[in-house]
């Protein structure tokens, strides 16, 4: 089984160590989730396992690829990053047709909720429904590993929930790593959580972890889980 | 093939906004078509910076999702500069 292996990322900014010998992995089907405070170094620790930021040192492994920058990870690694990338100016059909492989676009192209955005823009589309588009490329590309930067970023209530239900229905075709500010969508999706404090991943067994390492506070732990 | 169409996609709008700006520098340094290629390849570059690199970082993404990196996209414009310097002397 195809396995994504991320080891020794360190990374620093102005001689402040944000993420120091980060080893993660992901196996197929499995969904990981990625939590910390803001400007823990999430979004780096994803921009880097996909190659667009630059790091000390990097190891990253797809069985037996060694993915040392955006090229090497093509059909293997795919990033959503937190703002809208689409380009502007054409179709949202025709981006559909550009962007996927042929036996991929037909699942896109009659989804419920992109059929009546077809002629449409990227510019004319709202931020949910710009969101849903973006998630249904990156998650029917041929890439055996996807990276989600805050899926969830701007999204109403019930396009949240759709997102949600649409990677649990798709989560045994590929492997995930997700982070979103809120933490919720993040626990309620994720087989297994990890935590990034201080330039460290910690692998979070229990929930009430949480509230020891300080990221939500005891009486939020009670009110949500309890 | 699909690479191909999207780098063409990177490039449609560099090339109509460089390409309306070279023609005018070209009739001002007299209307040569080597003067518009010239221009064309000079200035097809600082679209790309403006548009993308200033304007739409972010659309980077969408291409670095299908595996073309930034040196490509900038290979790109340089070899449809190249090409179209080629042609227009050729005339």
């Amino acid at each position: 089984m195809s396995k994504l292996h991320i080891d020794s990322v360190t990374k620093s900014y102005n001689n402040k160590v944000i993420l120091s010998d980060i080893f993660i992995s992901c196996k197929k089907g499995e969904i990981k989730g990625l939590i910390g405070r803001n400007g823990s170094g999430k979004s780096t620790l994803l921009k880097i396992v996909f190659g667009t930021e630059k790091p000390e040192s990097k190891f990253v492994r797809i069985g037996n690829k060694v993915i040392k920058n955006i090229s090497d990870g093509r059909n293997l690694i795919n990033y959503l990053p937190q703002d809208n990338f689409l380009p502007n100016n054409i179709s949202i059909k025709s981006l559909i047709n550009l962007f996927l492989e042929k036996e991929n676009r037909k699942i896109v192209l009659e989804n419920e909720n992109v059929k009546p955005l077809l002629n449409k823009k990227n510019q004319d589309l709202s931020g949910g429904e710009r969101r849903i588009i973006e998630i249904l490329l990156i998650i029917h590309s041929n890439a055996e590993f996807i990276l989600l930067d805050e899926p969830f970023n701007g999204v109403s209530p019930i396009v949240r929930d759709y997102i949600i239900e649409y990677i649990k229905k798709m989560k045994s075709s590929k492997g995930y790593i997700i982070t979103d500010h809120d933490y919720e969508n993040v626990i309620n999706l994720a087989d297994k959580i990890v935590y990034l404090q201080n330039g460290y991943l910690k692998e979070i067994k229990d929930k009430s972890e949480l509230v020891e390492l300080g990221y939500m506070t005891k009486t939020t732990y009670n009110t949500v889980y309890n | 093939m699909r690479i191909l169409k999207n780098i063409l996609l990177f490039q449609k709008k560099i090339f109509f906004i460089s390409y309306a700006i070279s023609i005018l520098i070209g009739i001002l340094f007299g209307g040569q078509p080597k003067m518009i290629g010239l221009s064309f390849l000079l200035i097809a570059p600082f679209t790309q910076y403006f548009f993308y690199e200033i304007k739409n970082k972010n659309q980077y993404y969408y291409y670095y999702n299908l595996g073309i990196s930034n040196v490509m996209l900038w290979i790109s414009t340089f070899v449809i500069g190249l090409i179209n310097l080629l042609i227009l002397m050729i005339i």
